[in-house]
This record gives C-alpha cells, structure tokens and sequence, in this order.
C-alpha cells in the first residue's frame, strides 16, 4: 500500500515538465540559449468569411539561438486558400496558393523574472515572388506567481505585386499596405505540464492611401501542454468585432481562425 | 469623491500586490560574499549566467525556492539541457547556493 502511494506521488509530481512558450499569436521574450534548437510545425486555419472562404496556412520554422541574447529562425510558409470571388456579377471559384519564406531575428532585452518585466526586440522578412513583407515587434512579458501576461506591439508593412491581364498584355499592379496590431495574453499555470488561458489580437489595416481600413478584435481560449522535449500550444480565436465598422468585418476577415504550435526541443 | 478615493485606493493595492509579486531576482551583496567565503564578482557573475543561460525553455525559478542541495542536484540535471561547460556549472551554483532556501 505505502510503495503503490510513492509510487502514485512519483507519477503525479515526478514528471515535473517546465515549458513556458504558452501562446499562438502573442510572443513571449524568452529566447533560446547558444546553439540551442528547436523545431516548431505551424498549422492557422481561417474559416467563415461572407464568400464561403477557408484557407489554412502552414509554417514550417527552425530556431536557433546564437548567444549573447540573440536567437534567429529560418520559416517555410505554404498557404492555401478556397473562395466564391464575384466579378462583374459573375462568380467565380478562387483557388490561391503561396510558398514563401521568413528569417526572424529576436533579441531579449531583460528578462521577465530578474527584471521587473521581460522585453524583446523582433524582426523578420518574409520574401514570395508576389510580396515582400516586414514585421517589427515590441515584446513585453511577465510572470506573476502563476500567472503569465505578455503584450505585443506590432508594425507590418507589406509590398505587393499583381499580375493583370489586360487585353493581350498583362499589367504589374503594385501595392502597399500597413497593419499595426495589438496583442495580449494571459495564461495560468494549472499543473507543470498544462497551462490554460485567452489571447485578444487586434488588427488595424491601413490602405495605400494611409485610410485607416478596419480595426479587426478577437480574442479566445487558448492552451499550452507540454512533455519532456515536446510541446503543444492551440488557440481559438472568433472575431467578436470590427471597431472600425458595425458587426464583424467578414469580407477581408474570417469568423474564426485556430492555431496550433507543435514544437520538438533538442 | 467616495468613488475617487475608492479607486486610488484599488490601484494602490493592485499596485502594491504587482510590486511585491513581482519578486526580483535577489543581487548578491558583500554579506553574501563574506558568509559564503566567494568574491563578490563571482556572485554577481553567477547571477548573469543563470539570467543568460537558464531562462530559455522555463522562467527563472527564485533562488530561495530550492536548498542548497535541491539546487546542487537541480543544475547538475540542467547542465546538458543549458549546453553549459563544467566551470559555467559552478559559478551559476556559487550564485544559486548563497541565495538558496535554508
Ligand atoms: C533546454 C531547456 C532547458 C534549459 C536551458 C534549462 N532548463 Fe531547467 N528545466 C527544463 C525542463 C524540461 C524541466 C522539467 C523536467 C526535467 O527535469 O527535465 C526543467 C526543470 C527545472 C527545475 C525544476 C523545477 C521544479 O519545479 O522543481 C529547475 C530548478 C531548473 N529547471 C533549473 C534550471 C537551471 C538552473 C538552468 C540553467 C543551468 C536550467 N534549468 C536550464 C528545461 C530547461
């Protein structure tokens, strides 16, 4: 009876895992150790936009941390998408789908436990034969007992090529655009290997022209387990709404999108 | 006015709880150099390395959440995970140790 009762507190509390990259959308200012790594499967599904659109988008990404505060990854990003698009009145079906790639660049500034609150520096490029895009990021984080918050601040700029065909020929449109997005969340530790939480993301896209588009607000539950040397990390995030607008923005935007993170640390 | 005063009031106590919740990493002192017989440099040393080295896959844990010993055992299982050298080892150790739970 005793060795069963050991051997049940072993098993409970033996297993002690600590992981604590929790999140989907919002960064934490946590980076890995010289020549620490570790490889991270992206998997976004976007679904329920006015046009009977899904898409789901994939990131494949390598991290590497270089010492000295400093750690850099290397992505591979597919995206495919599905939509009714109409055209002078008569509709079409839209198949989209895109390869590119993104280096990351992350430096922490102070550290989330030593310091009254943890930050970092984050930029990364991401390069398609149609888009080039720059991400800048401002992370702050911090634990409290149990409790982790991390906030975002983010720029986005974004150049596009498309291609036209007008008559015979075919035209090169170019475009621009500008997102600057917020991010907050929360999360609490509940056992060593689980943590449960909620993330808001809000999304500001700016046209060409500088006029403020939408302003795009969700938010949802999100989770994060762990194993030994593996971790999991899902969120659910529905528009609640567009605060640019009335009601929910759903023609550029989608009712709901869910992202998962596996991750293998070696 | 009742309500003004109620809300500085709520912010003080949420300002004091974050502050004291918030418990910093302890910065080692002369004190600690002179009990545990290790320069002070070498403490303050300990402490970048554990700040640099082992707050990449899990937060920082407080010093005085573990012993002496716990932490003995604790970085020597760490040592592989953290990609640190033998020396690395110790100097983190000296830092923890003068800072441990009695
Ligand atoms: C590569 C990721 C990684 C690094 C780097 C790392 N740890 Fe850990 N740490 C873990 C994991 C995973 C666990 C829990 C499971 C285990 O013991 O292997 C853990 C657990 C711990 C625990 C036990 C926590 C508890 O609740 O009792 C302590 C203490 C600890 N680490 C200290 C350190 C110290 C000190 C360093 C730096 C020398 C360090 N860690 C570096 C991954 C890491």
């Amino acid at each position: 009876m005793k060795k069963l009762l050991i051997l049940l507190i072993l098993i409970n509390f033996g297993n002690l895992y600590a992981q604590d990259r929790l999140f989907t959308y919002t960064y934490q200012s946590t980076v890995l150790n010289k020549s620490q790594k570790e490889i991270e499967i992206w998997t976004t599904l976007q679904t329920g936009r006015n046009n009977f659109y899904r898409g789901l988008g994939h990131r494949m990404e390598f991290e590497v941390g270089l010492g000295g505060n400093l750690q850099t990854s290397f992505y591979l990003n597919y995206d495919y998408s599905k939509g009714i698009v109409g055209n002078n009145g008569i509709q079409s079906i839209e198949n989209n789908t895109s390869y590119s790639f993104s280096n990351e660049w992350k430096y922490k500034l102070t550290d989330p436990v030593a310091n009254a609150f943890g930050s970092a520096l984050y930029f990364e490029y991401t390069l398609s034969p149609e888009e080039t895009e720059l991400e800048a990021k401002l992370i702050f984080d911090k634990q409290i007992g149990r409790t982790v918050h991390a906030f975002n601040i983010v720029g986005e700029l974004a150049f596009e090529k498309e291609f036209v065909p007008v008559g015979d020929k075919i035209q090169v449109e170019t475009g621009k655009e500008k997102v600057f997005e917020l991010n907050y969340a929360f999360a609490y530790k509940v056992k060593d290997d689980l943590s449960l939480g909620f993330e808001v993301f809000n999304e500001n896209q700016f046209s060409k022209t500088n006029e403020w588009e939408n302003s795009v607000l969700s938010a949802g539950p999100s989770l994060s387990y762990n194993m030994n040397g593996y971790w999991l990390n899902l969120t659910f995030m529905p528009q609640i709404t567009n605060l640019k607008g009335s009601g929910l923005e759903l023609s550029s935007h989608e009712k709901l999108q869910s992202r998962l993170i596996f991750s293998y640390v070696f | 006015m009742y309500s003004k005063i109620r809300i500085a009031g709520i912010v003080l106590i949420v300002s004091v709880l974050i502050y004291r919740c918030s418990a910093a990493l302890i910065v080692p002192t002369a004190v600690d150099a002179q009990k545990t017989g290790t320069p002070l440099s070498t403490l303050v040393q300990g402490r970048e390395m554990y700040i640099g080295h082992c707050g990449s896959c899990h937060y920082l844990y407080l010093p005085e959440k573990l012993t002496a010993s716990e932490w003995n055992r604790e970085v020597n299982l760490m040592q592989r995970k953290a990609k640190i050298n033998d020396d690395q080892k110790e100097v983190i150790l000296k830092y923890l140790t003068a800072k441990s739970r009695n």
